[in-house]
């Protein structure tokens, strides 16, 4: 019998903000990487002496950093949520395949399991950014953003920092893009700026799909089979927020470049983030807040570029070689991560086939649908250092409906933020294994062991960010599992509203440090 | 640089024939052990002893194949790598994940180490036999019609093979050939997927000896020797020969052996089975 099974697809973590990122899905153009994969207790007892690992990828161009867990705690049924780093930099877009080895007294136990890789590249010339996936290449051309009311105190950069010059020098050079110096800065873990994005969230988009192979019928394939293409378009706009503003704070150059259309919207609130961990946690939320936006508009259940096909059905025969959408998006709503908020949309289709165009086009209203009705938080507000005490923090998390969520169903972490502006990040689980209490009963804990004695006396901070996670059967028509969208936050850390001014980052609460 | 912890193990009787590395044929590299075919997609596996008491965790095996030829070359193509924990004592199988597009000869070569506890010795690259990280499985395969070259009144078989000097100074090699026993096949057939029911009722292959052309005459054939000598490659370079032999019943089994120094840095098998 095996001794464990990975629950959901794994999925990928963002190299600077730590969350996940839509869908779980790779992006090269991040480079290093966390794998995590939800490995589930498939036996009736504990897995003592169990060990597991990260065997192998079927891209050579991933390399991972090998690493052992030890199970020897999860109880029969629990899920954890391991880690493995991995180098995207040389991978190629696709899906691709990881198998997991487990080794303990019931035997052997190999789990392979599937992950997306898309790449992301900037084109210089038409300030357009190329999306390639094995079922084609999506041009993404941001027409205009929601920006900042007010520009934010325009950044200060660590010239003493090594390599700060030499990098700086280097984003001069015209054949690397923002992209490329951004990923630079990731893998230095370059995190003392003022996060001051350029824009915040997309308004004007046009996406051009290409192909490949163009396709005859009315329905061309979803990229990886899986998602819809709206899960691109909502990860490049996380993406390149994130990007841009770290670019632009070390050398003024990570403007995401807008085209030919109106000005941008400066009608955003400021985040104004300064410091390493309130920079991480407003980059996570500022994009994932760009993200959620975007696939807002973009409807769940079906998203434009699928509904299009679904109204131009071309004549029997024409081959379709092209498609593109006019995407706009205009929240009635501020954007409120982990709540109902509404976003007016008006997008327009065209297909074109070898025998002529066709088009579609709609204008209405949707919903954010990856929400909660509620979570609590519980932690120490006054924690003695001197004594040894640990920081630990419980979270319990509610669905739209009041279900309370367990398990799998979510990733959790908690953002540990020190006075100096340093931050520290772990995992909460609901595995049963210490600190947690009992497997799957729907608390999330996680703690700070390896801070004892030597947390900083003073006020710190936290946040507790939760995502759902992409739990599509593997088995699903891809029609089916493409509605099934993982890796939003649903927690309510920020709001971002459309009336200036400052939007705050709202943690989840300080404990003061005393001795 | 203490003894190896970490060992691919050698073939035996053959050392050339490791059965602790296989393909698994198919789209399912959890299937069933196979023979490699031309042109078919195969999954490389390989088994790696743990020679201590203690755990070792994340080694790294590296899968290799060269062209057609003997022992390790500098030619020698990394298609992937895998990482593996090992029990004390133990052995673990490890997959590498990358699906291998079957060339039309190749050698398997796989190694396995642990950066820090148990690196690879550069020295013992070039002497397969001396150093336990490193195994290989070079085992080619030729279906041997009946009139395949017409020679003097028989007929012959040709064997191409590639000798090769992974070294960075010119050295000097012997190449031998001769028959070997089909038992020596038994290991793969019972665990590394060659299908037995090729050696048909058995047989023996013999050996006329290398020639430098690829269509020997009578008088080429007379001088064949199964001993090449005083084979000066440059650093980096090869020599390619052809092995003159016939096969008598359904199957034979060709052992090459490559010396430097009369020390063993090369081995290849090639079996003759009858058939289109």
């Amino acid at each position: 019998m095996p001794s464990f099974e990975i629950a959901n697809r794994p999925f990928a973590t963002h190299p600077m903000t730590g969350l996940m990122m839509p869908d779980g899905i790779f992006e090269t153009a991040l480079g290093p990487q966390e794998l995590h994969a939800q490995v589930r207790n498939t036996t009736a007892g504990a897995l003592a002496g169990t060990r597991i690992y990260l065997e192998s990828v079927s891209d050579p161009g991933i390399a991972v950093s090998p690493r052992t867990y030890d199970l020897g705690d999860l109880p029969s049924d629990a899920v954890r949520t391991l880690s493995w780093k991995l180098d995207l930099t040389d991978a190629a877009p696709g899906d691709h395949y990881v198998s997991f080895v487990s080794n303990g007294p019931s035997g052997t136990t190999r789990v392979i399991k599937k992950i997306f890789v898309m790449r992301t590249t900037f084109d210089p010339v038409t300030h357009t950014f190329d999306v390639d996936v094995p079922q084609g290449r999506l041009n993404v051309e941001f027409v205009s953003l929601f920006a900042a009311a007010e520009p934010c105190v325009k950044p200060s950069v660590r010239s003493d920092r090594a390599g700060t010059a030499d990098l700086v020098a280097a984003l001069g050079d015209d054949e690397r893009s923002f992209l490329d110096a951004a990923r630079e800065l990731y893998s230095q873990h370059y995190t003392d700026f003022v996060f001051c994005p350029p824009g915040y969230l997309p308004k004007e988009v046009r996406l051009t799909l290409s192909p490949n192979p163009p396709y005859s019928g009315q329905y061309g394939p979803l990229p990886f089979e899986d998602p819809f293409w709206k899960i691109i378009l909502g990860i490049v706009a996380g993406v390149l927020v994130v990007a841009a503003a770290i670019v632009e704070a070390v050398a003024g150059t990570g403007e995401i470049q807008t085209t030919t259309g109106p000005a941008n919207d400066g009608s955003c609130c400021n985040t104004e983030a300064e410091g390493e961990g309130t920079n991480a946690v407003a980059a996570g939320l500022v994009a994932a807040a760009a993200t959620v936006a975007t696939i807002a508009a973009a409807s769940d259940a079906r998203d434009p570029m699928r509904r299009g096909q679904d109204h131009t059905p071309p004549p029997g025969g024409e081959v379709t070689t092209g498609e593109n959408l006019k995407f706009e998006l205009v929240p009635n709503d501020p954007v409120a991560l982990g709540r109902p908020f509404q976003v007016d949309t008006r997008w327009e289709y065209r297909r074109t086939t070898d025998g002529g165009t066709y088009s579609h086009s709609v204008s209405e209203t949707q919903e954010n649908q990856h929400v909660l009705s509620r979570y609590d938080i519980s932690a120490p507000d006054v924690l003695d250092n001197t004594a040894g005490e640990t920081f630990e923090v419980k979270a319990e998390f509610y669905d739209a409906d009041g279900h309370q969520l367990r398990g799998g169903r979510l990733f959790v972490q908690c953002f540990l933020i020190a006075p100096s502006g340093r931050y520290y990040r772990t995992t909460l689980a609901d595995d049963g294994a210490a600190p947690d209490s009992a497997p799957d009963d729907g608390t999330y804990t996680g703690g700070f062991p390896h801070l004892s004695r030597e947390m900083e006396a003073g006020t710190w901070s936290y946040f507790v960010i939760a995502q759902d996670v992409n739990d599509a059967d593997p088995g699903m028509d891809p029609d089916q599992a493409a509605q099934i969208i993982g890796g939003m936050v649903v927690t309510h850390q920020l709001t971002i509203g459309f009336s200036g001014g400052t939007c705050p980052l709202v943690p989840d609460g300080q404990v003061d440090v005393v001795g | 640089m203490g003894e190896a912890k970490i060992e691919i193990r050698d073939g035996q009787p053959k050392w050339y024939l490791s059965e602790d590395i296989w393909v698994v044929p198919g789209s399912d590299p959890m299937g069933s052990p196979g023979m490699p075919v031309e042109g078919q997609q195969v999954f490389l596996w390989a088994r790696v002893q743990n020679r201590t008491e203690a755990e070792i965790a994340n080694a790294t095996v590296n899968f290799y194949w060269t062209p057609s030829g003997i022992g390790i070359t500098g030619k020698a193509i990394k298609h992937g790598s895998a990482s593996v924990t090992i029990p004390g004592g133990a052995s673990s199988d490890v997959l590498c994940l990358r699906p291998w597009s079957v060339p039309y000869k190749a050698c398997l070569v796989v190694e396995a180490f642990h950066a820090s506890l148990d690196p690879v010795n550069p020295a013992l690259r070039a002497r397969p036999t001396a150093d336990p990280h490193l195994a290989q499985r070079n085992l080619t395969i030729l279906h041997v019609r009946e009139n395949s070259l017409p020679i003097g009144g028989e007929f012959f078989t040709i064997l191409p093979l590639m000798v090769n000097n992974s070294g960075r100074e010119e050295q000097v090699f012997t190449v031998t050939a001769e028959p070997a026993s089909l038992r020596a096949l038994d290991p793969l057939v019972e665990t590394g997927g060659l299908d037995g029911a090729l050696l048909g009722d058995g047989g023996e292959a013999r050996i006329a000896g290398f020639t430098g052309t690829a269509y020997p005459g009578p008088a080429e054939l007379d001088q064949a020797s199964p001993e090449v000598g005083e084979l000066k490659i440059p650093p980096g370079g090869h020599v390619n020969l052809h092995l003159i032999a016939r096969l008598d019943g359904d199957a034979g089994l060709v052992e090459v052996l490559q010396f430097a120094g009369g020390v063993q840095v090369g081995g290849m098998g090639f079996l003759l089975v009858r058939g289109e």
